[in-house]
């Protein structure tokens, strides 16, 4: 999801923090408050996938020391940006680092807390299990994974409409991400695109498969990987989760 | 303290274990043998020589290829299915690992050059395919097409791996390996008869899908026919005869085909039956589409021109290459990633973008120079003009 709101709104990241809330039907602020609550005083965080550097901030403002990562040059520009505007760059540090690479540029148990909001359903399930283990190299022991994201229901009736639900909202912003990829173009060229595109566009969305996908038994994931999940919230119908797991 | 405790300490104080490294073996259609085989991919086949512009993803995965030690070159590709199978096959008999790196199930050339075949991707499969662990050298060995989005300077910075870029052909990979050097033939691009007849055949795939639906509004499910039966006729014949028809553009060459078709038709008909019918419009309006559209597309479907469409919906910037002779350092890397062959060394020591004319605007020579030696003249124009305005 946030992958394709990244590209419709690349050169307004405002309006991308804005949509991310409106897709979430306002959840995502709910969360974070709730992440809030949790932060002390000096404590370590790295976010991976910090994005525009809204829950980073946030974080600092607490009094926590962050660490954020994304592998996008523009979100990481909007989030110095934003940094520098809120006056607290002794205390976050953005930084372009593909996740993958955690255990090269951070030493081992350098951080109280790692967090990621929507960025693990943007990987593959062989990249989300090559990231965990090393979330766990540079957690200090008893150190805590937090993590939200887009989860497929587990009850079958929802999981069957949550499906359908998704294959529409797919389409909708399939089209729309084609829509801004022509951005120079003026209203009679991108109708005309369209128009003539439509068939083999159509097409590659049944064969090519989603840029996010939710993750499937995220519990059992997180746990094969020397974590234990302590606690674990759902959110729009079991489909958004927020999870706490402890470092073992 | 017990002998116990202390082993559940230390169990508790040690990384959770990490699942064996996957290596995969090549794709089974990769080398086909026997009937029952050829048929069960047939269908993929079809679908992949027919929309060849529609991408076909699989799974991003490190394969073994023959029996490969420690000291085994690692080569990178896409997760292009097609793409993936023919390397596998070029490469039957060389012992080396094959990344396949996650670029949307798009070729290497379009994947690179649209941002999907990144440094990032490569990290991607270094870190999930855990080759580090298998050989002892560092050192990649990237497809040439790819340098037009990936920096060889970036990989190093970014991963710790040295790239080299390989010969453009997979089926020059063996020779390059053994020799270690790539000669003048292995860096350029081809576009060989049955290469233009295959890309010809995706255009006709890719057009037909697209377009027909005019000529099904127009004349109904006859018009159709008759337009993808035109397409087929046009598209075989402009491939074929891209190099030799005379004309400056495409939709000129195109022009050269068509316009007789469209003279024969009525002629023929006239000759035949003694009158002209409804028919006979039809198929002129017909022709006339698939002319244009042949023509125009054509560019977009080879190696060696510039595809007009990405200027026209993407807005691609034009561009004018020139080379500043105080920065440029001889590397000569500009030559070496040229699918074409622009660029020419001069006797002292530097090189000139000597053949304008050639170039196909692929920036692979404006990414990979190190100095930034070479600039794109209107890119500069367009920011003096902005400056000034």
């Amino acid at each position: 999801m946030a992958v394709i709101l990244m590209k419709i709104f690349e050169e307004s990241p405002r309006k991308f923090d804005r949509w991310m809330q409106m897709l979430t039907l306002g959840r995502l602020r709910k969360i974070r408050d709730e992440i809030l609550t949790y932060v002390q005083p000096g404590s370590r965080f790295l976010e991976i996938g910090c994005g525009t550097g809204a829950l980073a901030t946030m974080l600092a403002e607490r009094g926590a020391r962050v660490v954020g990562i994304d592998v996008s040059d523009r979100m990481i520009a909007a989030a110095h940006e934003k940094i520098q505007q809120a006056g607290i760059s002794d205390r976050v540090e953005a930084r372009r680092l593909h996740g993958l690479q955690l255990e090269d540029a951070f030493s081992a148990a350098q951080f109280d807390h790692v967090l990621s909001v929507l960025a693990l359903s943007e990987m593959t399930d062989d990249e989300i299990d090559c990231l965990l283990p090393q979330c766990w190299k540079v957690l200090q022991p008893r150190g805590t994974l937090i993590l939200v994201d887009e989860v497929i229901p587990e009850k079958f009736l929802s999981r069957t409409f949550y499906s359908l639900y998704r294959f529409v909202a797919r389409l909708i912003t399939y089209l729309g991400l084609q829509a801004a990829e022509i951005k120079k173009a003026n209203l009679a060229t991108k109708i005309l695109y369209f128009l003539i595109e439509l068939p083999l566009i159509l097409l590659t969305f049944l064969v090519v498969p989603a840029a996010t996908h939710p993750l499937f038994r995220l519990e059992q994931r997180v746990q094969q990987s020397g974590f234990r999940v302590t606690n674990s919230k759902s959110y729009l119908g079991g489909t958004l989760k927020l999870l706490w797991a402890e470092r073992a | 303290m017990s002998v116990a405790n202390i082993i559940a300490a230390d169990i508790k104080d040690s990384a959770p274990e990490l699942r064996p490294i996957e290596m995969h073996d090549p794709p089974p259609d990769s080398i086909s043998s026997g009937f029952w085989r050829f048929l069960r991919f047939l269908p993929k086949r079809i679908f992949q020589t027919v929309f060849r512009s529609v991408p076909y993803p699989t799974r991003p995965r490190l394969i073994r290829i023959g029996t490969p030690n420690r000291q085994s070159p690692v080569l990178v590709t896409t997760n292009y299915d097609l793409t993936v199978r023919r390397v596998c096959r070029a490469l039957y008999g060389v012992d080396c690992y094959l990344l396949v790196a996650p670029a949307g199930g798009i070729d290497v050339w379009c994947a690179s050059g649209g941002g999907r075949f990144t440094v990032d991707s490569i990290i991607s499969i270094l870190k999930t395919s855990r080759i580090a662990e298998l050989v002892d050298h560092r050192r990649l060995i990237l497809p040439e097409m790819c340098a037009n989005g990936i920096n060889m300077f970036e990989v190093r910075r970014r991963t710790g791996w040295t790239a080299v870029f390989g010969p453009v052909e997979a089926s020059a990979v063996p020779e390059y390996l053994k020799t270690k050097k790539r000669t003048e033939k292995m860096i350029r691009v081809t576009f060989l008869p049955l290469e233009r007849l295959e890309m010809g055949t995706a255009m006709w795939g890719s057009l037909s899908l697209r377009y027909s639906i005019f000529p099904f509004l127009a004349f109904g499910l006859r018009g159709a026919e008759w337009f993808v039966a035109v397409l087929a006729f046009f598209s075989a014949i402009i491939s074929l005869g891209c190099f030799r028809l005379p004309g400056k553009t495409f939709v000129q060459k195109a022009a050269v085909i068509g316009l007789p078709a469209m003279l024969a038709a009525p002629l023929g008909q006239f000759w035949w039956t003694g009158h002209l019918s409804w028919l006979t419009f039809q198929i002129e309006t017909i022709m006339l589409l698939a002319t244009y559209l042949v023509g125009a597309s054509y560019a977009s479907y080879s190696p060696l021109w510039q595809c007009g469409y990405s200027k026209l919906f993407f807005g691609y910037p034009d561009l004018e290459l020139s080379i500043v002779e105080e920065d440029c350092i001889g590397c000569k890397l500009c030559d070496q990633v040229c699918p074409v062959e622009c660029f020419s060394p001069t006797p002292n020591g530097k090189v000139i973008f000597s053949q304008p004319d050639l170039c196909e605007g692929c920036m692979a020579c404006l990414i990979q120079c190190p100095t930034n030696a070479i600039i794109n003249e209107i890119a500069v124009e367009h920011q003096r003009l902005s400056q000034c305005g």
